[in-house]
């Protein structure tokens, strides 16, 4: 059988894609580069103003605007509303829900916001959005094939025994209730919009703060600011554009000209090529995609041997490939990455991460291992060749022998799929809640396979992966969390977490309110606006 | 000429039909598929092979070689594997843009190239002629996407300039939408009128060498006269057909410089449906660009069959 989620079918795509600089739409604190010092929501001198169109890029076309697969929901945002936002990495504020209540940890009651209406737009034509939208939207995002597996996974029953009442049940206890609506999958639309169209490929029609103007997906896309929208100031400005462009030299140049007010660059040195532009400042934010390097024991035995996957951890030298890929524009992950709050402090993974090369060998030669030789297998897109190659070298110093094996990316993303790798390195891509990156250390994925993807079993990690899964109570379940990273880190993968790069996000000055994210201006955050003076 | 014009048409025959054969062939011989491409993005199969039974990758080769061979003989191309929607249709859409860059790229090389290269032979051994000739080896030698990345780059350094990100359809505001193609057709056209350039001289350099000039310079006539009513007409005929020889630069050049400034027409077209392993698209493209330069050769085959019959009687 070919694995399907082990390693999440999304989370490599969306790796491969941020890291070739897709990034329009994240999370995680804006850091101002100048001063190193936390940026907190822009506190401007001048009052929000009203009006003028922000201009973007993008990197990658904008293959869909069906918001409930994975290629459209890097713009639903613009256009949907949720039952509630996400707004940070854990926090959840209501948007179509005024409030909510947890009855028996099963049962989800949402009260509903009134007088939210979808777009002024055939079919819908502005009509008032009711809990029986929500129970159609959900049922539809169920009803996708590959759709968002912990729809498939939780749901008892939902219902709307009123137009403003949303009741969800859960088949057991779910932990991530809150993060999977406030998912930007979780998007609100209207049926009549579905029946209409057939799909929501080339429409876009919710209740949130932008209506499509014009889309081609090869160009881009224009949204205007919808006047209907429930918060009646917001957003401030008139619409936004974004322009798919061929490449980062491509996007530099329109932001020199000023065709664009900003350039997500993935890297320090990237960053620096606009940061001598008149009125640009240059914030950092931890960005989504976390490097990992994956030890297939289906295919080579050895890695069977904890003390074989020990060695290979503390053979690689993290903060090399930090400072040689990055610039130093990275930070050490853990099992979870260090945007979230369920993150083990950056001491004890950085001597978690400690390299020993003595000690390494020392385990190889215990294993019987000595002559440990195996592939490693990578697309070749972005860094990830240069990348594999300073682990061939880190390796190769413990007298582990690594054959490259590059890829293009649609070749490497078959191999990968179809567990034809012996080892891969890649940049997977963070979600708005740990869940998934903390839950592909179980031995069946986060969306839990028929099958051991890599070939090793951990009955003891999985038991506590369940139970946090099952976790409602938020101290309990970070309390949980780090408990097992603990337990994780002790068994040396078989998904070894690298590092999370910095993103920069390079804008004109006249842009304000904004917190810099790698979901652009900030999930869900439309109160930014442009002050030209 | 009968028997020339057959030869011609079979042998074009037999080259289309290899490339059906290659252009079915040899993205399925690639490793990774659309399948595997497409069930990476949800929504769209349950898991791989989901996906390849409703592409119907899962059919027998020569069973959806025959298919395809069925639909071509039937007008139709297929529809894309991403968008769903029929490739005439997604082709359509592009194929404006597309002609009207390679309208421009040509005018630029001929508007650019002739004259220069009327000029260099006029002008033989003179600064002018060495300028001219330097200049043409120069865009000859340099890559297209090298000149359009350094064009794009340096302006932007020094003056904060960039040609245009995009443009209204041609028919809401053609000067606009000009503007953003003149940039990419002139950087396309300049390798051309290299070529037209080095051409054109030498051709010119042999006709002016004539008796015929010598006569009509004894004449009295004048030398605008000379050069063009004499002169450039007698050179005109290899210079027209090497206009169909140019069919293929417009095209490789389309797909780079459409590319690089982000122009919506069928060369990026063909990059990202590559890219995508869209194989109805992928083969459609080659097929109709394979069509084209074929077209074209057999039209500069039968130019110069019809213009000398040494050609047609060998």
């Amino acid at each position: 059988m070919i694995s399907k989620a082990r390693l999440s079918r999304r989370g490599f795509l969306g790796g491969a894609l941020a890291a070739t600089g897709l990034a329009i739409a994240g999370c995680g604190g804006g850091e101002d580069e100048a001063s190193g010092t936390p940026q907190p929501v822009e506190t401007s001198e001048t009052l929000p103003k009203r009006g003028g169109t922000v201009h973007l890029a993008s990197l990658t076309p904008v293959l869909s605007l069906d918001p409930h697969t994975t290629e459209g929901v890097s713009v639903a945002t613009y256009f949907y509303s949720y039952v509630v936002h996400v707004t940070d990495w854990q926090g959840n504020v209501g948007d179509l829900a005024e409030s909510w209540e947890i009855v028996d940890e099963l049962n989800w009651i949402f009260k509903l916001r009134p007088g939210v209406r979808f777009h002024d737009v055939p079919p819908a034509n502005g009509r008032e959005v009711v809990a029986e939208d929500i129970v159609y939207s959900i049922e539809r995002i169920r009803s996708l094939p590959g759709a968002f597996e912990q729809w498939k996974d939780w749901t008892d029953k939902h219902e709307a025994p009123d137009d403003g009442t949303y009741i969800y049940r859960t088949s057991k206890p779910y932990g991530y209730m809150l993060m999977t609506l406030g998912s930007p999958l979780s998007a609100i639309v209207p049926r009549e919009a579905v029946e209409e169209f057939g799909d929501l490929k080339s429409h876009a029609i919710g209740s949130g703060p932008f209506t499509l103007d014009n889309y081609a997906r090869d160009e881009g896309l224009e949204v205007v600011r919808n006047p209907n929208y429930y918060r009646p100031d917001i957003p401030y400005i008139d619409g936004t554009n974004i322009r798919v462009l061929p490449d980062d030299s491509s996007v530099q140049v329109a932001y020199r000209a000023g065709s664009i007010d900003v350039y997500n660059a993935d890297n320090k040195l990237k960053a620096d090529t606009v940061r001598d532009v008149g009125g640009t400042s240059v914030r950092s934010y931890l960005g989504r995609p976390y490097a990992v390097f994956v030890l297939n024991a289906a295919r080579v035995e050895a890695f069977k041997d904890e003390r074989v996957r020990e060695a290979v951890d503390i053979a690689l030298d993290r903060k090399a490939m930090i400072d040689k890929l990055y610039f130093g524009g990275a930070e050490l992950a853990g099992p979870v990455g260090p945007v979230w709050d369920t993150a083990l402090p950056p001491e004890e993974i950085e001597q978690a991460y400690q390299r020993d090369v003595a000690k390494a060998k020392q385990l190889l030669s215990a294993a019987g291992a000595e002559d440990l030789r195996f592939t490693l297998s990578f697309g070749n897109i972005s860094n990830w060749a240069d990348r594999a190659a300073i682990m061939k070298d880190n390796l190769a110093e413990v007298g582990i022998t690594v054959d490259l094996r590059p890829g293009e990316i649609g070749s490497w993303l078959a191999d990968m799929l179809g567990g034809n790798f012996e080892t891969t390195s890649y940049s997977h891509l963070a979600y708005l809640s740990d869940e998934i990156q903390l839950q592909s250390h179980h031995t069946y994925g986060w969306g839990r396979t028929e099958a051991s993807y890599l070939g090793i079993e951990d009955a003891e990690v999985d038991s506590r992966l369940d139970q946090i899964q099952e976790t409602i109570d938020d101290e309990e379940r970070i309390r949980l969390s780090q408990e097992v990273q603990r337990l994780v880190l002790k068994r040396h993968g078989p998904t070894l977490v690298l590092f999370q790069p910095y993103g920069y996000w390079c804008a004109y000055n006249y842009l304000k309110g904004y917190t810099p994210t790698a979901y652009g201006f900030g999930l869900y955050k439309y109160d930014y606006w442009i002050d030209k003076g | 000429m009968q028997t020339y014009l057959l030869q011609r048409l079979f042998l074009a025959a037999v080259t289309l039909l290899i490339v059906v054969v290659m252009a079915f062939s040899v993205l399925r011989i690639m490793p990774g598929s659309a399948a595997e491409m497409m069930v990476t993005e949800q929504g769209y199969a349950e898991d791989v092979q989901a996906m390849r039974e409703k592409l119907g990758l899962n059919e027998p080769v020569l069973s959806q070689f025959w298919d395809w061979l069925s639909d071509l003989f039937h007008g139709s191309l297929g529809e894309s594997l991403y968008s769903g929607k029929p490739i005439t249709e997604e082709i359509a859409n592009r194929l404006p843009v597309s002609l009207r860059l390679g309208f421009l790229m040509l005018m630029t090389g001929w508007i650019v190239g002739v004259p220069l290269g009327v000029l260099a032979a006029v002008k033989q051994g003179t600064a002018l002629d060495e300028m001219s000739r330097a200049t043409a080896v120069f865009f000859l030698a340099m890559p297209t996407f090298w000149v359009a990345t350094m064009f794009l780059v340096f302006p932007s350094i020094w003056f904060g300039w960039a040609p245009p990100l995009r443009s209204p359809p041609f028919m809401d505001d053609p000067i606009a939408n000009t503007k953003h193609l003149i940039w990419p057709a002139i950087i396309g056209g300049l390798p051309i009128s290299a070529a037209i350039v080095r051409v054109t001289r030498t051709l010119m350099l042999e006709v002016l060498r004539q008796d015929y000039i010598r006569t009509a310079r004894a004449k009295g006539l004048g030398q605008w006269a000379v050069l063009y009513r004499h002169g450039l007409r007698n050179a005109a005929p290899p210079l027209v057909t090497m206009m169909g020889l140019q069919v293929t630069a417009l095209i490789t050049g389309a797909v780079i410089l459409e590319q690089i400034f982000g122009i919506p027409g069928v060369g990026r077209y063909i990059i990202q449906a590559a890219i995508a392993r869209d194989y109805p698209v992928v083969q459609a493209l080659l097929l109709i660009t394979a069509a084209l330069l074929l077209a074209s050769n057999l039209a500069v085959d039968m130019a110069y069959g019809y213009l000398d019959p040494r050609i047609r009687l060998r």
